[in-house]
């Protein structure tokens, strides 16, 4: 068996996993773009997600649809829930980015032990088994398609949301100019509680999937929190087209790098470390991102390649 | 009447105040006086340990480990703030996470740096003292010292003209950079300074514990630091201080806490819990701090 | 300013002032010795003592942390992993520890005195590892603890606990360079030296010629990985180590297949290994026989239909940390921690059983509740017990030196039902011995 002869199985590993990164960075992406702090208790969203599921579906013996289902609202809630509660009212008592920042680590912190308390320590599984087989080339499994599938679908939903309707609009406007939005008599409020209750559902339906190829634990969320702020950034904040083509860059570089460092007899535990550095890289030339997102309300520029008194 | 495992105790729990004290200080001079937010604080403190254990290791004194330690440190803080500091404040701060979580991996893959095994029996900085309590109180005295030496340097930094640059820069880049400052030399200095003053710290800390090992230096001690920050202060030296002893104050108390009263709750998950939301409680409440930055009045 | 400054020199003072008050006190304190009473003092016979241990002893033997007597309850640390990581086996860890002192307990205590266990949670962590063990040891007053679990763990505590004369067992952490680390620290797991060595010698024994390795990450992989490098050489032809934590590990296992290996040699947790394995059944690698690492006999595996149907079709095979599943021993402790905590206890439940078993019976051998005494008998106890790990026969160096292993093998119960069996030895000595 060649290099070659693997390469398709990797494409198609490399387009679930990105699927997934996608669904558990885009909500960590907008948040971002509206409250202009990472959120790094996303990573206890996408635990809760997985955990909801396997209530529905094998606690309760619902089947995992439905579990999926649940897991998508109840996490979306949860997000909603923490805006509402926690970072709306800090947003009140102070601007910035740090306090949110360091809130947001507490906060997924005691989550991420409620979870543990509630549900036990044990690793826990799915009574659905998701078999594989194989069709011409490729070895496919239950789990991944339907991860693709559910994907594409949100996907495609947000898109549609973000272009055809009001409301759409209306998140695209209060990313970029929130007082404007207001003079125009919506209220943001609304528009920033539905992203983060949007957000955090898809990073609930990431968990599920996730736990679906890897079992229940508490760990999951932080183990995918990295890779998220990886996507994020080589998306360019706030950018939802920006997220998805990161994420399967990322994916792409992750999988393919394998094959290539075996090729070159380096261990292959440096996969990771080469997504992780083409971002860092990305970074020198698309300082923004990929997708070139704008400037922040914070109020820290880029530093122009010439100052204003330089240029022409 | 004192027992001697006592006050040893306090004294081992000071100097964890302290060593992570220092981290929580450069935060503040990086944060506090140019607005750079480097959330990859545990790698230049990653560096500087294992530098230092290495060395020291080779037989080298603990001075010429520190002093390694703290040069490569600098080169590595030099060489990220070169494509780093072009980039937006809080970009600057998930790129920086990205790089050290790159570190770690490297160090975890390279055998000669201990692997996943680590660098164990690293010496002491005073190899002539034999028992556990005078080295107690040397350390105390090696922590205390460093800190002091930083928090000087911090506030010779944040007083000085040199410092005014700086909080100018942090306040407006553009009209900073308009009125001719070289923006990027001065953030990019501050960088430098605060990645050698976690090297330093690394060596302390590396000689202290005996090991340097990569599960010692995860990205959770970078956000810890972050969290010392804000709890204390983040715009005076004393804030670090500050911070870090509540912190560590916290965690202590929760666990002798956690073992005397009996709960529904496990005690142990119980503990993260609380600690979590202590964080957000304080935060909420208290969001620029317990010491806050003193704003000048200017004379008009 | 002046505030700052003036608030910033009284702390400093004040630390300062302490230190030199107490390096004071500790250049003055010899070493200062509590209640020394001994109710048995005849069977004690611990080394470079004094005849009886009722006296305080000389500054060569009992430095600071000074002997106490057996007072009640005697206090074992606990730092074993509740949450991270490790959860999946931390939970049957510290059952089973809870399991060896209510046994203890309800047969009496040791020497009378009912133990209590302090449990902490330290994860993966070493730092939390090292303030709960200063707080265990300064304010709970412990001297002997079971713990901690990885080897990043162990080197970072081991010399605070070498200074104050804590006695340090641990039931999980494998890697090579803890042998002879410190007086302190013994372990009830074998090496990972001696782990490989069992290993090689049944792909030797097979006859089998290429053979790929698929390791975690971490000191547990690492180190049999590297062994196992220098005692198979160019036998080896792929090795792959892997991060725990990711959702897929099928581009990595697409190039154990390419590699062509006629064997493939497992070390993973449950958490990542049953990923690993459903990654290998997908890709239609059951053909490939398997070897596993003491880590894989656990019975959580089976939880998943589908890593279970890989690991028996596979014949995975592997050296036994846990010496034969017939032994009355090991018998005995599966019913009772069935029987107490209603489900079947798993990786590393046994050697942790062990651990806390031959501490207390060092304890009551020791007569005193001083590190340095218990210590001392924790070789001469392992020569008398054999627990539901084995006969571990520790070595002064904290190592396990049981000279024979078994091996398991993972077959089908019933079925839907998986297990192991257990059969033939190896031993340095002797070899290997595959026959049932």
């Amino acid at each position: 068996m060649n290099i070659l002869e693997l390469l398709p199985q990797t494409f198609f590993i490399s387009i679930v996993d990105g699927s997934i990164f996608a669904l558990a960075t885009i909500g960590f992406s907008l948040t971002y773009s509206l409250l202009k702090f990472p959120n790094i208790a996303q990573a206890a969203f996408i635990t809760f997600g997985a955990y909801t599921a396997y209530t529905v579906s094998t606690a309760w013996n619902l089947g995992f649809e439905a579990g999926v289902a649940v897991a998508f609202v109840a996490t979306g809630l949860l997000g909603a829930f923490s805006y509402f509660a926690i970072f709306r009212p800090l947003a009140k008592r102070t601007p910035g980015f740090i306090a949110p920042t360091v809130t947001s680590v507490g906060y997924g912190l005691a989550l991420t032990y409620i979870i543990q308390q509630v549900w036990g320590r044990n690793q826990l599984y799915f009574s659905t088994i998701f078999r594989s087989f194989s069709v011409s080339i490729f070895f496919v499994n239950w789990i991944q398609l339907g991860t693709m599938a559910l994907a594409a679908a949100l996907v495609l939903f947000l898109h549609f949301l973000l272009s055809s309707t009001k409301f759409g609009a209306a998140m695209r406007a209060t990313s970029s100019n929130i007082d404007l939005v207001r003079a125009s008599g919506i209220r943001p409020t609304r528009v920033i509680l539905f992203v983060w209750f949007l957000g955090s559902a898809l990073a609930g339906a990431a968990g599920v999937l996730v736990a679906g190829q890897a079992g229940v634990t508490p760990a999951i969320g932080s183990n995918l929190l990295v890779t998220v702020i990886a996507v994020a950034i080589f998306a360019g904040i706030g950018s939802f087209y920006g997220v998805v083509a990161a994420a399967f860059v990322l994916s792409f570089a992750e999988n393919f790098s394998i094959p290539i460092l075996i090729a070159l007899g380096q261990p292959v535990y440096y996969s990771t470390a080469v997504a992780y550095i083409v971002v860092i890289l990305a970074m020198l030339y698309f300082p923004s991102g990929i997708s070139g997102s704008g400037p922040s309300i914070f109020g820290v520029l880029r530093r122009p390649r010439k100052s204003a008194w330089q240029q022409k | 009447m004192v027992s001697v495992e006592f006050l040893s105790y306090i004294g081992a729990t000071a100097i964890t105040v302290l060593l992570f004290a220092i981290l929580s200080l450069t935060v503040n001079l990086q944060y506090g006086s140019a607005g750079i937010f480097n959330f990859g604080t545990v790698a230049f403190f990653m560096i500087g340990a294992y530098t230092s254990a290495y060395m020291t290791l080779a037989g080298y004194p603990f001075v010429v480990g520190a002093i390694a330690g703290s040069a490569i440190a600098a080169v590595a803080g030099y060489l990220i703030s070169l494509p780093a500091l072009n980039l937006r404040g809080d970009f600057l701060a998930l790129a920086t996470f990205m790089f050290a979580e790159v570190i770690n991996i490297f160090v975890l893959n390279v055998p000669a740096l201990g692997g996943a095994v680590g660098i164990a029996h690293v010496p002491s900085a005073f190899p002539w003292i034999r028992d556990y309590g005078t080295s107690v109180a040397a350390n105390l005295i090696l922590g205390s010292a460093l800190f002091v030496g930083f928090y000087l340097l911090y506030r010779l930094i944040m007083v000085s003209p040199y410092g005014r640059v700086l909080k100018s820069i942090r306040e407006n880049e553009v009209l900073a950079d308009a009125l001719g400052k070289n923006t990027f030399r001065y953030k990019s200095q501050v960088f430098v300074i605060g990645s050698i003053i976690a090297g330093i710290d690394g060596a302390a800390y590396a000689q202290y514990i005996g090991f340097a090992g990569t599960e010692l230096f995860t990205y959770a001690v970078t956000f810890t630091v972050y969290i010392m920050s804000i709890i204390g202060g983040s715009s005076t030296g004393v804030g670090a201080l500050l911070g870090s002893a509540i912190y560590t104050a916290v965690q202590t108390g929760l666990l002798i806490l956690k073992d005397s009263v009996a709960l529904p709750v496990d005690s142990n998950n119980l503990l993260f819990i609380l600690f979590g939301l202590f964080t957000v409680f304080v935060i909420y409440y208290r969001p620029d701090g317990i010491i806050r930055e003193k704003l000048r009045r200017v004379k008009i | 300013m002046r505030t700052y400054i003036g608030i910033v020199g009284m702390i400093i003072v004040a630390i300062i002032v302490g230190a030199g008050v107490y390096a004071a006190m500790a250049s003055v304190s010899s070493p200062s010795t509590k209640t020394t009473t001994v109710t048995q003092a005849t069977t004690v016979t611990s080394g470079g003592g004094g005849a009886t241990v009722t006296t305080t002893v000389t500054a060569a033997n009992n430095t600071s942390g000074g002997g106490r007597g057996i007072s009640s309850p005697i206090k074992i640390g606990v730092l074993e992993p509740l949450s991270g990581a490790l959860a999946g086996p931390g939970q049957g860890i510290v059952d089973a520890i809870k399991l060896a002192a209510l046994q203890v307990n309800q047969s009496g205590g040791i020497n009378g005195q009912p133990i209590k266990l302090i449990i902490d949670d330290v994860q993966t962590d070493p730092q939390t590892a090292l303030t709960d063990l200063q707080n265990l040891y300064s304010v709970q007053g412990v001297q002997v603890v079971i713990g901690p679990p990885t080897t990043q763990q162990v080197l970072t505590v081991e010399q605070y606990a070498t200074q104050n004369h804590i006695l340090l067992v641990t039931s999980s952490a494998t890697a090579g360079q803890l042998t002879n680390s410190s007086p302190y620290l013994f372990r009830t797991v074998p090496s990972d030296n001696i782990q490989a060595q069992a290993v090689a010698a049944y792909v030797n024994a097979k006859g089998y010629s290429r053979v790929a390795i698929v390791t975690r990450n971490d000191a547990f992989g690492q180190g049999l990985a590297n062994s196992l490098s220098s005692l198979l050489g160019s036998k080896i032809v792929t090795t792959i180590l892997i991060q725990a934590g990711q959702t897929d590990y099928t581009s990595q296992m697409q190039q154990v297949k390419a590699a062509n290996p006629d064997v493939i040699f497992y070390d993973e947790f449950v958490a990542d290994g049953i990923v690993v394995f459903k990654n290998a059944l997908s890709l239609n690698m059951q053909n490939i026989p398997t070897v596993g690492s003491i880590e894989l006999q656990d019975p959580s595996f089976f939880k998943d239909p589908l890593a279970a149907q890989y690991m028996q079709q596979t014949n995975l095979t592997g050296p036994s940390a846990v010496s034969t599943t017939n032994t009355a021993p090991y018998v005995n402790f599966e019913k009772a921690f069935n029987q107490t905590f209603g489900f079947a206890p798993g990786l590393f439940t046994s050697t942790s059983y062990d651990a806390a078993m031959l501490a207390f019976q060092a304890i009551a051998r020791a007569g005193v509740y001083n590190a340095t005494a218990i210590r001392d008998q924790m070789v001469p106890v392992s020569m008398n017990y054999v627990g539901p790990s084995g006969f571990l026969q520790l070595n002064n160096a904290g190592d396990v030196t049981q000279v024979s292993y078994t091996f398991y093998r993972v077959v089908k119960v019933n079925a839907t039902g998986y297990g192991f069996t257990t059969f033939g030895s190896y031993s340095p000595a002797t070899g290997i011995n595959l026959a049932s």
